[in-house]
């Protein structure tokens, strides 16, 4: 039985930035919200498919979850450095607890859970590519994690 | 074994020549080429298992070699291919022989998205489609409403693609230089693959970005590291 927890969006890039920045002049009701962070159980992370680039190409690995943050990753024991990659999931994605499993409904594969080898459709980043919110994936990971834009599951 | 000489190298012992008297050091190299035996072109599998179908799926975009040296030729791709994975495994089409290459360079960032493999069995060929050998003749920068086609190895079950050229220097996730183009005609395993025309070619491929495709234009590969598309 799923149970799926009501979702809500806590905070965004623009507005975690903004109050570590100590509220700068620029109004972050102005600026898109590139990444959201969804504050459920477990916390995932959400790009909203506009602005970031979904690399085409795929990346597979387990699901995970970190109790200490309450966050998702993928692990992926066969790669040379990404071993440990935080998913920006795609738009519509949405945190799901399973039989005490904790995972996401990713639109076009359906639910996966911790536990689950997944191929998802991306690339795994050096994290120095993302330096702008660096703070915002500290609510998750730690800075050697690899960040991957999940445009979906990988398909063909 | 690739062998080098006049290398001292510490621990090895110097062999000498009893005719010229001279002193030549051999080195034994960790071997990089002797499994580059496949003839490499661009439009091809380069995966990060020897699989078609699952793990880390990349494509080929064109041959390329640094006009200044000879020793540095290989097969571009995409730099985020090969950003965590120092070697690939390459098969042409309609072929079931898998062949290893190490990766050279790569960079993503504020030039693009690029990277390649050596290789020193390069032809100045690509697939268009297919198993569609094509020539290639020439390089060029993409121009805005140009139209052009793209093949890639993601899909088993799609062919020769095309979309048209809808703004150059396109930046996201902080890779720029990018060309987007009018539609998204690509799909997971077809990074690195080959945009052209005709001969000519233009880029090799990055990404989707708010449901476009982006490659990186070719002409980067001169500007970072001197090397230039292989032509017939």
């Amino acid at each position: 039985m799923i149970n799926r927890k009501r979702t809500w969006l806590l905070t965004t890039t623009t507005v975690v930035l903004a109050l570590l920045s100590g509220c700068g002049a620029e109004d972050p009701a102005d600026e898109p919200e590139v990444i959201s962070v969804v504050e459920d159980d477990p916390v995932i992370m959400v790009h909203d498919g506009q602005n970031l680039a979904i690399a085409d190409t795929t990346t597979g690995g387990e699901l995970q979850f970190d109790a200490t943050t309450g966050c998702l990753y993928l692990h992926n024991p066969h790669a040379t450095e990404a071993t440990r990659i935080g998913p920006l999931w795609p738009p519509g994605t949405e945190p799901v607890l399973v039989d005490g499993k904790r995972g996401v409904d990713l639109p076009g594969a359906g639910v996966i859970t911790e536990g689950d080898h997944v191929s998802l459709h991306g690339a795994p980043d050096d994290p120095e590519l993302y330096s702008e919110w660096t703070d915002l994936f500290g609510r998750c990971w730690p800075e050697q994690t690899w960040v991957l834009v999940v445009g979906g599951p990988s398909q063909g | 074994m690739r062998t080098e000489a006049s290398k001292d190298v510490e621990g090895l012992p110097a062999l000498e020549s009893a005719n010229s008297g001279f002193i030549v050091h051999i080195t034994p190299v960790e071997e990089l080429d002797d499994v580059r035996l496949e003839n490499t072109r661009g439009g091809s599998y380069l995966n990060a298992t020897q699989s078609t179908t699952t793990g880390n799926r990349c494509t080929t975009g064109f041959t390329m070699h640094d006009v200044t040296n000879s020793n540095r030729r290989g097969v571009s791709t995409a730099g985020h291919c090969a950003s965590d994975t120092p070697q690939r495994w390459y098969r042409n089409h309609n072929s079931s022989s898998w062949s290893a290459h190490v990766r050279q360079e790569w960079h993503v960032g504020q030039n693009g998205d690029i990277g390649w493999y050596g290789s020193n069995n390069s032809l100045p060929q690509f697939y268009a489609s297919w198993g569609g050998v094509r020539n290639v003749t020439g390089s060029a920068r993409p121009v805005v409403g140009q139209r052009l086609w793209f093949f890639g190895t993601g899909n088993a079950s799609t062919g020769q693609q095309t979309a048209t050229v809808a703004a150059n220097g396109n930046c996201a996730s902080n890779r720029c230089n990018l060309t987007a183009m009018d539609s998204n005609v690509t799909v997971p395993g077809d990074s690195g693959g080959p945009w052209f025309s005709g001969n000519t070619a233009y880029g090799v491929h990055c990404c989707t970005v708010g449901s476009l495709s982006n490659f990186t234009p070719v002409y980067v590969f001169s500007n970072l590291w001197g090397m230039v598309v292989t032509r017939a």
